[in-house]
């Protein structure tokens, strides 16, 4: 249970997450919110207030991960694991991956994509504080096609109307967010990632019925194809957008236009380049690469025309969510902050922008802003401090010391305390 | 990973856990202890073929073996509340309570704990996840669901069986699904309204034929038992460890029966007890400090509550007559927490009159022994398998200073260090 306390820090981030303040300290109430972000020396006595001096870092606010599956092992493993383990082994996993995550400052959690019985058991067990974790959101199984990219841990539905009982299944076991499967994918054989699985109007459909019952969808894409269908459909969210060609031997054909109705319509992207930082920095270290799907494996985008798509679109306007894509190779649950990292050293984000997109930004992607993503009064003390300075070095992100979530440390001075 | 490795401490407890070896270093190999050696006498280059640990000034001793736990159930300091959860909670919940608790054990350095008593369908899964080295844990020793009679103690996460036939094929069936060892509730118990704790729930000839079908299929059996009447059943079918060993009056009007030449007969069989004296301390001394509210004795005790000093007098006069003792928290029931296996040894010596050598050998070597894993683990001897477990201090000046782990080692792999967790 949270209680008043104080958290003192050399460097604060402010409101907008744009600026340091000096000597600032976090004062946290009962309910385990902000009262006041207050230069320290202002603090008279306070005595009774738990008060951690947590010395020459930076508290920043909890990082917001919008992009895992809770309940795979993070590893070139994955799909035999997904195929062959039992719902009860995934939940051990996932009890290990949210600890790790809120372990290494994540806390908030957008899952997008894992096993029903799985996904809603474990938020239900965080929050009664039977394990630990970040704040959840959840979309639990997504939907797809028969046969379709994560076939299976989806809910398959082929025609509109099956789309549409899916939605509504999700939302009635505890789906707060509705993740659809545009185009095929890397992680599925049985599925093609140049080709759309849905026409728009089936994805039109899933957005209404979504918005109908207060929630919003998010689609995986790879391909040109169901990009297009997600920007005609009004698809809140997508998650790769990889412009792949329907052409096996073309690479890319990259939309100008559609980006920029893509901006115009407000719809977000997240670019999942983290794990191109990872998979390289994994097989310096001598992982063995991840087997190229055969969808993809004729003609590949470099990762330079991925990136020169990637800034095109901001530069028209596209806004991008974290989104490490938790649980597939070389993406561990303790690696969020390369999401921050990555837009700083591949899509030339100056590191405050980093660090609001890993924070403020996606936190408004994911229509939890009222409640985390700054040091605001009101809002949740979720807290995370690193050691060293982002806004010079973002590899800082990554050397989280304290984690508080709700006003309770979880982690301090480096050392777990759950 | 295991890493062959080196680890080097101030104090090494010696092979039979009786005396430090001062500025010692124990050398692991492929998971197993290879030699312990002075650290003077560590071959030059060593570290070209090894990973040096430098533990420096801290206290190096065999992972403490817990050998009773309740893995799936809530601990905590509220009685009713960790019974709610044991009553109602889903096999979700439960999964993931125990994934967080064989983690927090391990951490806590107790390398191998034994489970006397869970659902089928949570405790094999949590087993088979550790050994697969999906999820951090100790080595787990699993009695799977306990045995009891229809509505008796533990029910709840029990197999039903009332007859001795009955009671032959739970355990055939426990065995089929993996457990290594068979537990039986001989008496009621505390944590179950509708059992009595004053009572036995099954005549000699039933715990016999048990003890016989549990020999028949190589597994040990032990048997909860808090009443004279069961703690006799259970010494006379030779059930092999006697849990909680408590002599209640079957008379609701009195306290103890406890009988001399009953406990001789225990000590001449070999049979062993686990007195479940740790979580007892730990409450008594969380209640004394008002943290917590006192105990509501269950309805088959609250006439004639039994003071805890008259049940320790009985557990000295067993010792005395040669009834050894293991090491069992009772973790999962309340004041049972997960990290607080070192309040075995603290109560040995409080309450039992254990020295704190005999104490820390209670809690790793001879609980091994009566586990039947002395070839295994227990001892920092070579051909065992590399666990330990280091501490701040030397508990055998101060046996609290066992709470204080600073690093523990399982199977050769390095789980904590320094005070961090590595897993």
């Amino acid at each position: 249970m949270p209680e008043p306390a104080i958290f003192k820090a050399s460097r604060v981030a402010n409101p907008a997450n744009d600026a340091w303040l000096t000597d600032h300290a976090v004062v946290t109430d009962a309910s385990g919110r902000v009262q006041a972000v207050v230069p320290a020396s202002t603090l008279g006595e306070t005595p009774g207030t738990k008060t951690y001096d947590l010395g020459n870092v930076s508290l920043i606010p909890g990082l917001v991960e919008a992009h895992s599956h809770l309940h795979v092992s993070p590893d070139l493993n994955g799909f035999a694991n997904i195929t062959t383990e039992s719902d009860d082994r995934m939940v051990m996993r996932a009890v290990g991956a949210a600890r790790k995550a809120l372990l290494s400052g994540v806390t908030t959690m957008r899952d997008i994509g894992s096993r029903n019985q799985v996904a809603f058991p474990v938020r239900d067990a965080i929050e009664a504080g039977v394990v630990p974790g970040p704040r959840l959101q959840l979309a639990g199984t997504p939907i797809t096609t028969t046969a379709g990219h994560c076939w299976m841990f989806g809910t398959e539905a082929d025609s509109l109307e099956d789309v549409v009982r899916a939605v509504r299944e999700q939302v009635k076991l505890g789906a707060n967010v509705i993740k659809i499967m545009a185009s095929g994918g890397n992680f599925t054989p049985t599925s093609n990632p140049r080709m759309t699985q849905y026409p728009a109007e089936t994805l039109r459909a899933a957005v209404v019925e979504a918005e109908r019952l207060g929630i919003y969808v998010v689609a995986h894409s790879h391909a040109t194809e169901g990009i297009r269908n997600c920007i005609d459909a009004g698809i809140h969210q997508i998650i790769h957008c990889r412009w792949l060609s329907s052409d096996p031997t073309v690479a890319m054909d990259y939309d100008e236009d559609g980006a920029s109705q893509m901006a115009d319509q407000g719809q977000w992207v997240d670019p999942t380049i983290a794990l191109q930082i990872l998979g390289a920095e994994a097989r310096a270290a001598g992982a063995p690469a991840r087997k190229l799907h055969w969808g993809i494996a004729a003609a590949r985008p470099t990762q330079e025309q991925t990136l020169e798509v990637l800034q095109d679109m901001r530069h028209k306007g596209v806004r991008y969510t974290t989104g490490l894509d938790m649980g597939m190779a070389y993406a561990d649950y303790d690696k969020s902050a390369y999401n921050a990292i990555s837009f700083v050293e591949s899509l030339e984000y100056t590191p405050w922008e980093g660090i609001a997109a890993a924070t403020s930004v996606t936190a408004e992607a994911l229509r939890v802003d009222d409640n985390v993503g700054s040091l605001q009064p009101g809002k949740f003390a979720d807290l995370v401090a690193v050691e060293g300075d982002p806004s010079k070095d973002i590899r800082a992100l990554a050397r989280s010391t304290d984690v508080v979530k709700g006003g309770v440390p979880v982690k301090l001075g480096g050392r777990p305390l759950v | 990973m295991t890493e062959n490795a080196v680890y080097k401490a101030s104090r090494v407890a010696n092979a039979d856990v009786t005396a430090w070896l001062p500025d010692h270093a124990v050398i692991v190999e492929d998971g197993r202890i290879s030699e312990v050696v002075p650290q003077s006498a560590l071959a030059v280059g060593i570290s070209d073929t090894h990973a040096v640990h430098e533990l420096a000034d801290v206290s190096l001793l065999p992972g403490l073996i817990e050998a009773h736990a309740h893995m799936h159930t809530a601990a905590g300091p509220d009685p009713l509340y960790t019974q709610q959860a044991a009553f109602n909670d889903s096999k979700e919940f439960f999964i993931m309570r125990s994934v967080d608790h064989v983690r927090t054990t391990l951490l806590s350095g107790v390398t191998t704990m034994r489970d006397l008593g869970g659902p089928t369908d949570v405790v094999f899964p949590v087993r088979d996840a550790v050994r697969a080295g999906v999820i951090p844990g100790p080595r787990l020793q699993l009695a799977g669901a306990p045995i009891t009679t229809t509505a008796g103690h533990c029910w709840f996460f029990g197999s039903e069986a009332d007859t001795a036939e009955e009671v032959v094929r739970a355990i055939r069936e426990q065995v089929k699904l993996g457990a290594d060892l068979i537990k039986i509730m001989s008496t009621g118990g505390m944590f179950t309204p509708t059992a009595n704790p004053r009572s036995a729930q099954y005549p000699v000839d039933t715990l016999r034929a048990a003890v016989v079908e549990a020999e028949r299929l190589n597994v040990q059996i032990v048997s909860h038992c808090l009443a004279a009447d069961g703690v006799r059943n259970c010494i006379e079918a030779g059930i092999h460890t006697l849990i909680h060993a408590r002599w209640h009056d079957s008379d609701f009007s009195k306290g103890l029966a406890y009988d001399p030449d009953v406990a001789q007969m225990a000590a001449d069989k070999g049979i062993w007890a686990d007195p479940t004296t740790g979580h007892i301390m730990l409450g008594d001394v969380r209640i004394a400090a008002g943290d917590v509210p006192p105990r509501v004795p269950h309805w088959a005790v609250s006439a004639t509550t039994v003071p805890e000093e008259e049940h320790d007098a009985a557990l000295r006069d067993m010792r005395a007559r040669g009834v050894r003792f293991v090491t069992g928290l009772d973790m999962g029931m309340a004041h049972g927490d997960f990290d607080m296996s070192a309040a075995n040894a603290w109560s040995f010596v409080e309450l039992l009159g254990f020295t704190n050598w005999e104490a820390i050998a209670a809690s790793t070597v001879d609980t091994a022994e009566s586990l039947r894993l002395g070839s295994e683990t227990g001892a920092i001897r070579a051909g065992l398998s590399a666990d330990m477990m280091a501490v701040s201090g030397d508990p055998s000046d101060d046996i609290q200073d066992l709470f204080n782990c600073t690093d523990v080692v399982i199977e050769g792999r390095l789980v904590k260090r320094d005070g961090r967790a590595l897993v």
